[in-house]
């Protein structure tokens, strides 16, 4: 080995901490950058994975007249599909009138495959696997008996339970979809050997397109395939529903034809024998329109009609990818901005290093070597802890983040994670890395290099003090007592490091309020909608125009009954500037003023109560945004029956979740030419437990009079669940977030004592106290932490608003909500840090070598 | 007794492996008022002694006596306060703070002491009263000692220790700093401890200790200390 190279592994050897110091922040920067740019891939590939294995249909289609072989091949015309027929319906449990999605199982079918849990498959006629979730929160346990409702309909009404599992059509444990009976919410599926259903045919048809599998389930290419399938199915049914119309038409006129013909001949002998005035003539004629009613009403049935379903349909599939890409949205910002300071730090130590090494670089200019063979050293030392950082930042964020992120995600089934490397990211890591790492070696050593050998080895002129502007504000700077002076002039005459600890606290803080904040803001926006916009506590849709007076009977009677108000309501599409949104909520209150009391309409930019006028309608601000227009612009309005109208808007009001129109009845009448239909109860309730709420939903449900209630406990609950997903990774920020400041911090402060040493050292000789010493330099920490924490509120607000630009969805804003627990925490955590690192310093300042530093001529 | 009594005094370091024996049984006095010289070639463990009677370092073995005190036994709090009050320093390489100006370098002295002199003055008396409100950059090596020199006595320091005061200067300005240690010593009556290894500074000394591979090999009392601008080399 060269002796250059000898002294480059001794330096190493000799300066550990500082090496081990740059590994450290180079490493927590990747680990951050990388993991969180892997977790969102990652999420979504984990359920791609699981969905893939259990062979999730592409496609699901539901008809009223059941489907046939027939409707296979017909399915499987369309190149690379696989079709299957399945059986399917709702039931309700025996005694609490649970609603279970219960379907029949075919050891022979291929498409959504169970995931079992605990247990084994149906094998026998008596044995039922139920849903994972049934154990989880109903505690059904394994050999118990499975009891349905009589009305059920099934071949028996008692099943043993043999096994539990998941399924890959119900990803998100707390979602099963909704249905016509019971109290309208499903809560667990099953499934039962398919013959014990008791249906004739096959109710479901499951659809799966071999050509789809090599997409990710969540990827645009993925979305456009399946909707360039689900057209050619559509074009392929089309023929094929009225096919099936026509088949069923024709076995009801042939069931029908030897009645009809009985009857006709019956009466054809009847008139001929001139007894059309007898009793049993007229008996033929009741007969007859019995007759004809009972066909009119199979030929009713007879009639096809389709459900499609693509898998963003199913309960918690688009949610899960809203997720991720929510954290992908993250990953945008944070990520970067946690990295670029890890970056300006290590740029800062290297350069620092070179610097102190200044006399080696001359000794070693002036015995001859090249200016290549001396930078060496210095690159290979900087790049050396820059690609082990980069190595072990990306091995540990890659691999770990997403795994934790995945096993924290408690709202979803368990899912297979397979993690991939992800390339590119670690690529641009490393590209960053290595250049704050060897760039900054090779600006510092070309910087010394171009001086000749006698300059380096001279100590560095000393930076030039200057007086600081403070000074000139001399009523001020004659009120500061010495140590002040002294220590805002310093200050100000070490700017980089001044910068730099501002950057880093700011950071550090900005980072860890942003964390709280992105937490904060998702749950704010369902809070602020349910409790400040919306204040009713649930929603009732009514059978018909009759049945209100029924609805709110069943209501009074609720012990938790306040208050209700009846409106009409539809949906619509609204459209302007070349832009549209379907399915916006139109409510037409019936009395606006009592209106009032239940939703609050308030002017978006200030606050003020709005009124609903006849002439036009309020907007949500939301869907204002997304249309780009504002109060007097016109609206096209589209009925779901395809009526149109245009009409003005008088005023955009705040919102959070959700698109809605309010306008009056006048309104409505005017634009449409007919009277809305008053077809819903908001209801105003005390708090309610969950049985309370489902009891109510289903007595409304049986009684005929409502054919739905849904609560905003419910939905806020929804709202709720989605922030907590961002849980896991929110906490790994503000943990990263608080160690990237802390080694920032202990960085910065040893350069400042390792550039400072003699000027301490002079003090402590001078005789200042211990105490003296540390706070002659610590005094600057403190003020550049207060400073820095105050930087990082605002850099905190600012970038915690643009990642909720970034992660808001088209339905949903997020309101800019940090609790003061954050900046609390964000606070107390920065002052914890500098005081530990002032005790740090003050331990080793105690044992400075103060001869040494004062002996040398440097 | 000896306002300065320095009895078997070690100073043993360990350098890994082997131990260096800076100094090898000490012992020798100096007297209150006085100019004394502690003379010897470098690495004869000259500025381990001025370290240890500075409180900046404690010896591994013997007595220090200062003023009727033994400071050998001292704990680190009780060396500071030697420090802060007793004793002042003057280094080879003047160590004033670069971002303070000349004004602020003494204040930073006298600020720690209650009976400091007065800032201003005392740079008046070292001749740099026009050169108050620069920083040590823009002044010459000769100005910084005595910037230097002007701190240690702001202080009023019992004593004065002077660490090879005159090594980075050019003859001329050399002369000047001892003229004003000894000043400080024939008319404010400080005691004052040269360390040297120019020998041409024996002559103005009171009393010359000369140390050689670190034992103390003679001590001459000079009854008729020379004035500093009497001596040549």
């Amino acid at each position: 080995m060269k002796p250059l190279t000898k002294n480059m592994w001794r330096n190493i050897a000799q300066s550990k901490g500082r090496f081990i110091a740059i590994i450290l922040i180079i490493l927590l920067g990747t680990l951050i950058f990388v993991g969180v740019k892997a977790t969102g891939p990652a999420l979504n590939t984990a359920l791609d994975q699981t969905v893939k294995k259990a062979k999730l249909s592409d496609v699901q289609l539901l008809s009223t007249t059941g489907f046939t072989k027939e409707d296979s091949q017909v399915a499987e015309s369309v190149t690379g599909a696989t079709a299957e027929t399945a059986k399917f319906k709702y039931a309700l449990t025996a005694k609490s009138k649970t609603v279970v999605a219960l379907y029949g199982y075919d050891a022979t079918q291929q498409q959504n495959q169970l995931i079992l849990r605990s247990g084994h498959l149906p094998k026998h006629a008596n044995e039922i696997v139920l849903d994972q979730q049934a154990k989880q929160k109903y505690h059904y346990r394994l050999g118990q008996t499975f009891k349905f409702a009589k009305d059920a309909a099934l071949k028996q009404n008692r099943y043993k339970i043999v096994g539990f599992a998941d399924s890959p059509q119900y990803i998100d444990n707390e979602s099963r979809g909704s249905a016509n009976i019971g109290d309208g919410t499903v809560r667990f599926f099953a499934y039962l050997p398919e013959k014990q259903l008791n249906l004739p045919t096959a109710t479901l048809l499951n659809i799966r397109f071999s050509n789809l599998q090599t997409k990710n389930t969540y990827s645009k290419a993925y979305l456009s395939a399946v909707n360039r399938k689900v057209k050619a199915l559509k074009k392929v049914f089309k023929v094929r529903q009225k096919q099936r119309t026509t088949a069923l038409q024709n076995t009801v006129t042939q069931q029908f034809t030897p009645q009809q013909m009985q009857l006709t001949a019956a009466k054809a002998q009847l008139t001929a024998n001139q007894q059309t005035n007898s009793t049993a003539y007229q008996t033929l004629l009741a007969q007859e329109t019995q007759l004809n009613a009972a066909k009119k009403q199979a030929l009713a049935a007879t009639k096809t009609h389709y459900t499609w379903q693509t898998r963003s349909e199913l309960p918690g599939f688009e949610a899960y990818g809203e997720s991720s890409d929510r954290i992908a949205a993250i990953a945008n910002v944070f990520p970067v901005f946690f990295f670029l300071i890890a970056a300006l730090i290590t740029f800062t130590t290297i350069t620092r290093m070179v610097e102190e090494n200044r006399s080696q670089i001359g000794t070693f200019k002036a015995l001859g070597y090249g200016k290549g063979a001396i930078a060496k050293n210095y690159l290979v030392y900087a790049g050396l802890a820059g690609i082990i950082g980069t190595i072990l930042g990306s091995i540990i964020g890659n691999e770990a983040l997403p795994r934790i992120v995945l096993a924290l995600y408690k709202a979803y089934i368990p899912l297979s994670h397979n993690i991939t490397l992800q390339w590119g990211i670690i690529s641009i890591a490393a590209v960053f890395a290595l250049l704050a790492t060897v760039g900054a070696a090779l600006i510092v050593v070309n910087k010394e290099l171009t001086a000749g050998p006698a300059a380096l080895m001279r100590p560095r002129s000393p930076k030039s003090a200057k007086r600081i502007l403070l000074e000139r504000i001399t009523p001020l700077w004659r009120r500061l007592s010495f140590n002040r002076k002294v220590s805002y002039r310093n200050l100000f005459r070490f700017k980089s490091r001044l910068f730099m600890t501002i950057i880093g606290i700011a950071g550090g803080t900005a980072l860890i309020l942003t964390g709280f904040g992105i937490q904060n803001s998702i749950a704010a926006s369902g809070t602020r909608q349910y409790h400040e916009i919306f204040n009713y506590q649930a929603v009732v849709r009514l059978k018909n125009t009759q049945s209100d007076t029924k609805a709110i009977n069943i209501l009074k009677q609720a012990e938790t009954y306040q208050h209700q108000t009846q409106l009409a309501t539809a949906i619509g599409k609204i459209q302007a500037n070349g832009k549209h949104i379907s399915d916006v909520n139109l409510y037409m209150p019936k009395d606006t003023k009592q209106f009032q009391k239940y939703t609050r309409l308030q002017d978006v930019k200030t606050g003020q109560a709005l009124k609903l006028k006849n002439n036009g309608v309020l907007l949500t601000q939301k869907a204002a945004t997304i249309l780009g227009i504002q109060v007097g612009d016109p609206l096209k309005l589209t009925l779901t029956n395809g009526q149109k109208a245009t009409v003005k808007i008088t005023g955009i009001t705040t919102n959070f979740t959700g698109h809605f129109i309010y306008l009056n009845q006048v309104t409505y009448q005017k634009l449409f030419q007919k009277k809305p239909v008053n077809n819903t109860l908001l209801v105003q309730l005390k708090s309610q437990t969950s049985q309370q709420r489902d009891q109510l939903a289903q007595e409304l449900l049986d009684s005929g009079a409502a054919i739905g209630t849904s609560y905003t406990h419910t939905q806020q609950a929804t709202m709720t669940k989605m922030a907590a997903t961002l849980d896991p990774i929110v906490a790994i920020f503000i943990l990263l977030s608080g160690i990237l400041s802390f080694v920032v911090l202990y960085n910065l402060t040893n350069i400042n004592v390792s550039e400072r040493i003699r000027e301490l050292s002079t003090i402590k000789v001078l005789g200042f106290y211990d105490r003296e010493v540390t706070l002659y330099i610590v005094r600057e920490n403190i003020v550049l932490t207060l400073v820095g924490i105050l930087v990082g509120y605002g850099i905190g607000n600012l970038l915690t608003a643009y990642i909720l630009h970034q992660a808001a969805t088209n339905l949903i804003i997020f309101p800019l909500t940090i609790a003061p627990i954050g900046y609390i925490t964000a606070t107390v955590l920065m002052l914890v840090f500098t005081a530990i690192v002032m005790y740090v310093t003050h331990k080793k300042l105690q044992h400075i070598d103060m001869i040494e530093a004062l002996k040398s001529n440097e | 007794m000896a306002y300065i009594e320095v009895k078997h005094e070690y100073k043993r370091y360990q350098m890994g492996e082997t131990e260096i024996i800076a100094n090898n049984d000490l012992s020798f006095t100096a007297e209150k008022g006085q100019l004394t010289v502690i003379l010897g070639p470098s690495g004869a463990g000259k500025s381990t002694v001025l370290n240890i009677l500075g409180g900046m370092d404690s010896p591994s073995e013997g007595e220090v006596i200062i003023d009727g005190v033994d400071i050998a036994k001292f704990s680190q709090r009780q060396l500071t306060e030697f420090r802060r009050h007793d004793i002042g320093f003057v280094f080879q390489f003047y160590n004033l703070i670069p971002n303070l100006t000349t004004k602020e370098n003494v204040e930073l002295a006298a600020s720690i002491v209650e009976d400091a002199l007065d800032a201003t003055t005392v740079l008046e008396q070292v001749g740099l009263g026009h050169r108050l409100n620069n920083f040590p950059s823009q002044l010459s090596g000769g100005e910084q000692q005595r910037v230097a020199l002007a701190r240690a006595l702001a202080k009023n320091p019992k004593l004065l220790l002077c660490d090879e005061p005159t090594g980075a200067l050019d003859y001329e300005t050399g002369k000047q700093v001892l003229k004003l240690l000894e000043s400080a010593c024939r008319e404010n009556q400080k005691t004052v401890l040269i360390i040297t290894h120019n020998a041409a500074l024996a002559k103005m000394a009171d009393r010359v200790i000369r140390i050689n591979d670190a034992q103390v090999r003679a001590i001459e009392d000079n009854p008729t200390p020379l004035s500093i601008d009497a001596i040549e080399w």
